[in-house]
């Protein structure tokens, strides 16, 4: 074999190994398209350096095959021990002591808290080095790749050049950091220090090192049976090794009783859980409330919110402690109280948020340390896209606490560092991740990647067992805040964390013990809509935002539950609200509305005149009612407008038109409103809007919650 | 297997499509400002792929196309990496000696000039050496980056880099060379180990400006010295005042004039202004200084000026872009009996505020000034050169944009700030010296680095200007951390740039610190930058303050005790703080016993009469006194605590002092800078007495 055979042989490795890079939702997204074209290139490589003379070309498919198969199967096997330890890794600080060598290096350099710094003559800059950044995946990859493919060739290994090939990796990993550094610093472009097709690209360089170092190419001395063996029983090992404690996780104790649970409101002055959420209610103090949280863990536990410091007595009976956002510190004493109920069997839920707001951190980690874990100052966002990060399930890899939650949108969380025996309850994949900026009003940075941030899998929930009892730590406290705890998934997560603690959500399917009088089903699917959109510019017309309006049936005592007809049954939901009907209604859904209704459920049907291409009156005709435009003159001009024909009026406009009217049908009730644009976002505001914008649209609410009223 | 002939050709391939890349690459450079090692690094690997191609059995016709190709790249990326390819080697180390010998009494040092060519010299005659017959690509390599590193200096950036792309290419080198054939194997490592040894003798050497040669042995005693200032032009004179805020509102050569006046009264001079230049209003100055005149010499005032300057007084002209103020033909007036003319364009950087588009030339006006931060260029106009006059500075990568008559008032002139086909492009002239007679000419194309707002960031190049045109004006002194000469205000106060903090160097960012040391300005104290981290502030004890502002590299031990000697002995010291990171300062807190809570406050709160931006609680370990200077969020946020005759004051907030927390171009905290010049004369004025102020703290202090 030639050097630039051997070279495209290592080359065609690997970029088969590389394909898991794009194919994971490590760092950015999963792209097929790449992970294919990584995957076809490296085949190509293999097919340019296999030895195509005429008495071995039929073998060279087989070694060829075999050579990729392997590289692929085990580095792609080797991604959950990846996922299992890549967020232990980074807990692995640069000590302190390394400063003064590399400020020994140059005047110009500094060495803090895993942060290079160096003076450039204008000001700092400051780069982190981080293993994600010196290639931790890709080398991870790479390396489990290449040992797969020299354990089934036939060569044998010659472990002095293997040592010196292994110990070029590192250097070669520190010289493409540096190398990434300067070209994302030059072309301004932090990106390329993360983007895949970069990422994959740096290595290639690594190929004639890999040759250089280990003359042996994979294909030089064909396949060797009993090394396939070998290989495939390290793979069953790994596979194994992740797997377990999977299921360890999953065995753990649940009640026979009703769980107890104290929400501790002694420390926290943020997310009040003890005020109210009703139809006078408004501004901060409502929205950043846990009222509809402990109500909702109301449906299967008994809550209590605790205002009282902690003491050993007080835990006593207890079976879950919920310490959220705390303002102050807590005593040792606390702290030794709240361990020893953990000890003892009790669950404990630490609940803190991004940047250390309000000092949760701090205040929370002297608590979290106990347990060895301990939360970050930090904020994250989604890598590629600067939004807000969601939770990926991943299948087989997912914690079984979390499996099947999809959906489940963080709105800025910070991170969790913990040792190896801390549970990955919900990993973050795919993220940034930076240090606060307190003079920020909401101590955000930039929420984008730069040279100083980290990127890669976070843990954003991590629990572990301790003693008898469980603790879990959660980063992200605005998730169960009153106006987005009933957004996709959040419910959900929020049931799975306690059934992770230890209670059992058995109550649940009783009757409904809380604060909520019923469950209201708003379709997502056919209404043109946004439910959810609570921060940030979603660059949607105003018309469509109805967030206030689904938060508005919470503070009439009902539970809104995103979801669409097919889920009426399983959601139980004793109403179903549609906002703007646009999409046709199969027939099967129709029948199904007919019977939910006949047999007592409510619907509510809104529509207003800038939904163009209505489908209301296609579910209506089916309830004999009817919305048609009425326009008007008003001020020498005509107005366009709606009026609802059939069922009982219960409102009209200013200009005689009805706007509100039911009807009933079998046990249950239709409700038709209209105009609709009076409730979205240009009517009643967003959440955490202006202070006053209630008492600007009073009249507008009391309207809705008159409509809401129908449907209890 | 495949014969080595189908290996050859596909190796060929490989190569020719990379060197394609690479071509286009660098002939793209003449477009954007890429950087100097980036431009190297490409190159290497362009010489690598040539050699790749050479052995693979290239035809006739290819090598045809390819070496042309390969000068005409090669030839692009010199081009653009050092517009003064005029220069040349040789005439490069003409000037180096031409220097050497004319500014250290005669005495050619061992400096870095000479140690360059050694080093270059060495590496050559090792690569010859190890390499046999096949000499040539190894030799163009090395020998074409030294040249481009000789002409393009000084090195942007961070050593770091140009070790990486010289390793990584003498890696590349070497495999190469591997590859290409058993004859030259051996060559191999000796031309990887040759290349390290370049890159660090290199970097180590380019790294650092060129000291000038006057950086040492220039006489000490203040010289006798008298300047006439031309008064007619567009001046102001004001200085900084408790009156105005905003930078842009605190005049514009105050503290200009007021540094002349100061140095040529230590001198036993003085400055005159004169609205006539005859030669009886001359005849007592030893230095001349328009900026931008506005009204046009007669003859008989040039031929007197021209006389002044042959007799050896200094004559230094400032002046502006594109005719601004009708100062353009004054300005060629004055200039008119030498080579240089201010040409109605704006010079105007491929980069930001001219960061890595500079070149500046190894002359006594540039000792000390490493980069563009030190020099406070704005947007002026380029300078015409010729007959005996040369460039000091240059921009490297800029462009001469043509002024436009029809762009009036606001405008200023300017043109599209575009580069247009037919405009100059790269090594445009923007400060220039001459000499003449027995006297020397100064010219700046701009006047920004003489302004209020730059001053204390550009004090260094104007202390060397004065000193280099007026021929020793001024007790000068070689080293960076030494006290600038003709700083306006005796008292000064170290503003400490050594331990990385997090502050710009440059005006008008959002980390700049001009309005702190407007704050100075005001309370007549001069703010000195200080490079030199542990071992900065030789004259320590001199200094009224010192400001530390979030620094992000740890104090050391001795110098926190050097600290603690300052204060003992009456100084005082400033930090500006927040809790993370801990480490820099925890020695120096622990020794105040103060220590700053981990909880962030943020900003906002102007409760206590200062505004915050990031403030932080500070509580005290232990009982000591101390002087609450501010609360916020109920906690304390800035403390003066007395150590021995002085004090030390913690702001635990790392962004209060910087400009948008109290001044900028034009907005103002007016509250911030009212606190600053109450704490400056509470600290200068009869010390801090603490025991009479009702914020008295004693015994263990917490919020």
């Amino acid at each position: 074999m030639t050097w630039l055979e051997r070279t495209a042989s290592w080359l065609g490795i690997i970029l088969i190994s590389l394909s898991w890079r794009a194919a994971l939702h490590l760092v950015t997204a999963p792209d097929a398209a790449l992970a294919l074209m990584v995957i076809f290139t490296g085949l190509a490589c293999l097919v340019l350096s296999a030895d195509w003379s005429r008495r071995h070309a039929r073998s060279s498919y087989t070694e060829i095959l075999a050579a990729a198969s392997a590289a692929f199967l085990v580095s792609g096997v080797s991604a959950g021990l990846l996922l299992r330890l890549a967020p232990f890794i980074r807990a692995v600080a640069v000590p302190h002591r390394l400063a003064p060598i590399v400020e020994g290096l140059s005047g110009r350099l500094g060495l803090l808290d895993g942060l290079v710094t160096f003076w450039d003559g204008r000001g700092l800059e400051v780069v982190r080095i981080t293993f994600e950044g010196l290639g931790l995946y890709e080398i991870w990859f790479i390396t489990a790749g290449g040992a797969a493919a020299m354990l089934v060739s036939g060569s044998r290994a010659r472990w002095r050049e293997l040592a010196i090939a292994m110990a070029l990796i590192p250097a070669f990993a520190l010289l493409r950091f540096g190398v990434l550094v300067a070209l994302a610093m030059e072309m301004d472009r932090p990106a390329a220090l993360w983007h895949p097709v970069v990422a994959i690209l740096s290595y290639v360089p690594l190929a004639p090192i890999a040759v250089w170092a280990y003359p042996r190419a994979p294909l030089e001395h064909g396949v060797s049976a009993r090394r396939l063996l070998v290989l495939a029983g390290a793979a069953l090992a790994i596979l194994a090794g992740t797997t377990f404690p999977r299921f360890a996780a999953e065995c753990h104790p649940v009640p026979a009783r009703r769980a107890r649970v104290l929400i501790d409101e002694s420390h926290s002055d943020w997310e009040w859980a003890g005020e109210p959420f009703d139809t006078t209610s408004f501004g901060i103090r409502a929205e950043y409330n846990y009222s509809c949280f402990a109500g909702y863990l109301g449906e299967f536990c008994d809550v209590r919110v605790g205002s009282d410091s902690v003491t050993a007595g007080g835990l006593a009976g207890l079976d879950v402690l919920i310490v959220k956002t705390p303002t102050e510190a807590y005593s040792r004493a606390e702290i030794s109280a709240i361990v020893e109920f953990v000890k003892g069997g009790g669950g404990l839920l630490l609940i803190g948020d991004h940047t250390n707001l309000f000092g949760m951190a701090t205040y929370l980690n002297p608590l979290a340390e106990r347990f060895g874990m301990r939360f970050c100052s930090d904020d994250t966002f989604d890598l590629a896209t600067g939004g807000f990060s969601s939770h990926v399930d991943m299948g087989f890899w997912t914690h079984p606490a979390m499996r099947g939650v999809r959906g489940f949108r963080f709105l800025t969380s910070c991170t969790v560092e913990g040792g190896i025996r801390a549970e990955p309850v919900m990993l973050g994949m795919g993220l940034g991740s930076e240090e606060g900026d307190y003079g920020h009003p909401n101590f955000f940075g930039n929420i984008s990647y730069d040279l100083a941030d980290r990127f890669g899998v976070f843990l954003q929930a991590a629990g572990r067992r301790f003693g008898r009892g469980r603790v879990l730590l959660f980063t992200d406290s605005t998730c169960f805040s009153n106006f987005c705890m009933f957004s996709p998934a959040t419910a959900d997560v929020a049931r799975r964390f306690l059934e992770y603690l230890g209670c059992s959500a058995q109550g649940e399917s009783a009757a409904v013990r809380g604060p909520f009088t019923g469950t209201v089903l708003v379709d997502t699917v056919h209404s043109r809509a946004s439910f959810f959109d609570y921060i940030g510019h979603t660059g949607r017309p105003g018309w469509q935002g109805f967030e206030e309006f689904f938060i508005s049936i919470a503070r009439l005592g009902m539970r809104p539950v995103p979801g669409d007809i097919a889920g009426l049954e399983r959601s139980r939901a004793a109403a179903l609200a549609i906002v703007n009907p646009r999409r046709g209604f199969a027939r099967d859904e129709l029948e199904r509305l007919l019977e939910f209704v006949e047999c007592g459920g409510r619907l509510l049907v809104m529509d207003g005149v800038a939904n163009s291409a209505s489908t209301a009156n296609d579910l209506l005709a089916a309830f004999r009612m009817r919305i048609a435009m009425r326009p008007v003159f008003r001020g020498g001009s005509l107005m366009p407008g709606l009026e609802i024909l059939g069922g009982e009026p219960l409102a009209a406009d200013s200009a005689g038109r009805v706007s509100a009217a039911a009807g009933p049908f079998g046990s249950g009730r239709v409700v038709v409103a209209v105009d609709s644009y009076e409730f979205c976002e240009a009517g009643l505001g967003r959440p955490l809007g202006p202070a006053g914008a209630y008492q600007a649209n009073r009249p507008r609410y009391r309207r809705l919650f008159d409509i809401l009223q129908e449907l209890r | 297997m495949v014969s080595d002939k189908f290996t050859e050709s596909r190796a060929a391939s490989i190569a020719t499509a990379l060197f394609g890349v690479l071509g286009i690459l660098l002939a793209s450079g003449s477009l954007f400002p890429i950087s100097a090692w980036f431009c190297d690094f490409a190159c290497f690997i362009a010489l690598a792929c040539f050699l790749l191609m050479s052995r693979a059995g290239l035809g006739r016709a290819w090598g045809l196309v390819v070496m042309p190709g390969l000068i005409i790249v090669l030839y692009l990326c010199l081009l653009v990496q050092a517009p003064a390819l005029r220069l040349a080697l040789l005439a490069w180390v003409f000037m180096s000696e031409f220097w050497v010998e004319r500014y250290s009494g005669g005495k050619p040092r061992g400096g870095s000039e000479a140690l360059m060519l050694m080093a270059m010299a060495a590496c050559c005659g090792f690569w010859l050496a190890a390499s046999g017959r096949r000499s040539g690509p190894y030799i163009a390599g090395p020998g074409l980056r030294a040249i481009a590193r000789f002409v393009s200096m000084p090195l942007p950036g961070v050593v770091a880099f140009e070790f990486i792309a010289a390793c990584v290419a003498a890696v590349l080198l070497a495999l190469a060379a591997k590859s290409v054939g058993p004859r030259i194997k051996s060559a191999g490592w000796p031309a990887a180990a040759c290349g390290l040894v370049t890159a660090l003798t290199l970097a180590r050497t380019l790294s650092c400006p060129l000291p000038g040669p006057a950086a040492e042995g220039v006489p000490g005693p203040v010289r006798s010295c008298s300047v006439a200032l031309f008064s007619r032009g567009l001046l102001d004179w004001e200085v900084p005042s408790r009156e105005k805020f905003g930078i842009i509102r605190s005049g514009m050569f105050g503290l200009f004039r007021t540094s002349l006046e100061r140095s040529a009264r230590l001198g036993g001079g003085d400055v005159v202004e004169v609205d006539s230049v005859t030669t009886g209003a001359l005849a007592a100055a030893d230095l001349a200084v328009f900026i931008n005149p506005d009204r046009r010499l007669a003859a008989a005032e040039q031929s007197a000026l021209a006389a002044f300057v042959r007799e050896g007084g200094g004559l230094l002209v400032l002046g502006d872009h594109t005719d601004l103020g009708h100062s353009r033909a004054p300005l060629n007036d004055v200039l008119r009996f030498t080579s240089i003319r201010f040409n109605f364009d704006s010079a105007i950087s491929l980069r930001e505020r001219w960061h890595g588009c500079l070149e500046l030339m190894a002359h006594p006006v540039t000792r000390g000034v490493s980069d563009a931060s030190d020099t406070q260029l704005g947007i002026g106009a380029s300078l015409e050169l010729a007959g005996r006059a040369f460039a000091i500075v240059e921009g490297r990568h800029a462009f001469s944009d043509a002024g436009d008559y029809d762009n009036r008032g606001r405008g200023a002139f300017m043109g599209n700030c575009r580069h247009d086909a037919g405009e100059a492009l790269g090594g445009i002239a923007l400060v220039a010296g001459e000499e003449v007679g027995s006297g020397r000419v100064l010219v700046f194309g701009d006047t920004s680095p003489f302004q209020n707002g730059a001053h204390f960031l550009s004090q260094r190049l104007i202390s060397n200007s004065i000193g280099w045109v007026s021929g020793g004006f001024g007790p000068a002194k070689g080293g960076a951390d030494v006290l600038p000469d003709f700083r306006p205000y005796n008292e000064y106060a170290f503003i400490d740039f050594g331990h990385g903090p997090e502050i710009a160097r440059d005006l008008f960012t959002n980390r700049s610190i001009g309005g702190l040391a407007n704050s100075l300005y005001r309370a007549r104290i001069t703010p000195v930058p200080s490079d030199g981290g542990d071992t900065a502030c030789p004259r320590l004890d001199g200094a009224a303050l010192i400001f530390l502002i979030a620094p992000t590299r740890r104090l050391r031990d001795d110098y926190v005790g050097r600290l603690a000697a300052y204060m003992r002995s009456g100084g005082h010291i400033v930090v500006a703080k927040g809790y993370t990171p801990a480490e820099p300062c925890r020695a120096l807190f622990d020794m105040m016993r103060l220590t700053v809570e981990p909880a962030p406050l943020g900003g906002g709160d102007s409760s206590a009469g200062v505004v915050h931006r990031d403030a932080w609680g500070i509580a005290c370990r232990g009982p000591i006194e101390a002087k609450v200077r501010a609360r916020a969020f109920g906690r304390s946020t800035i403390m003066t605590v007395r150590e021995g005759a002085g004090s030390f004051t913690l702001i635990a907030d790392g962004r209060f002092l910087l400009d948008d927390n109290l001044e900028g171009e034009i907005g103002a905290v007016p509250e911030n800078i009212e606190f600053l010049t109450a704490l400056f004369d509470d600290l200068r004025g009869e010390g801090c007495d603490l025991a009479r102020t009702n914020g008295v703290v004693a015994g263990n202090h917490t919020d």
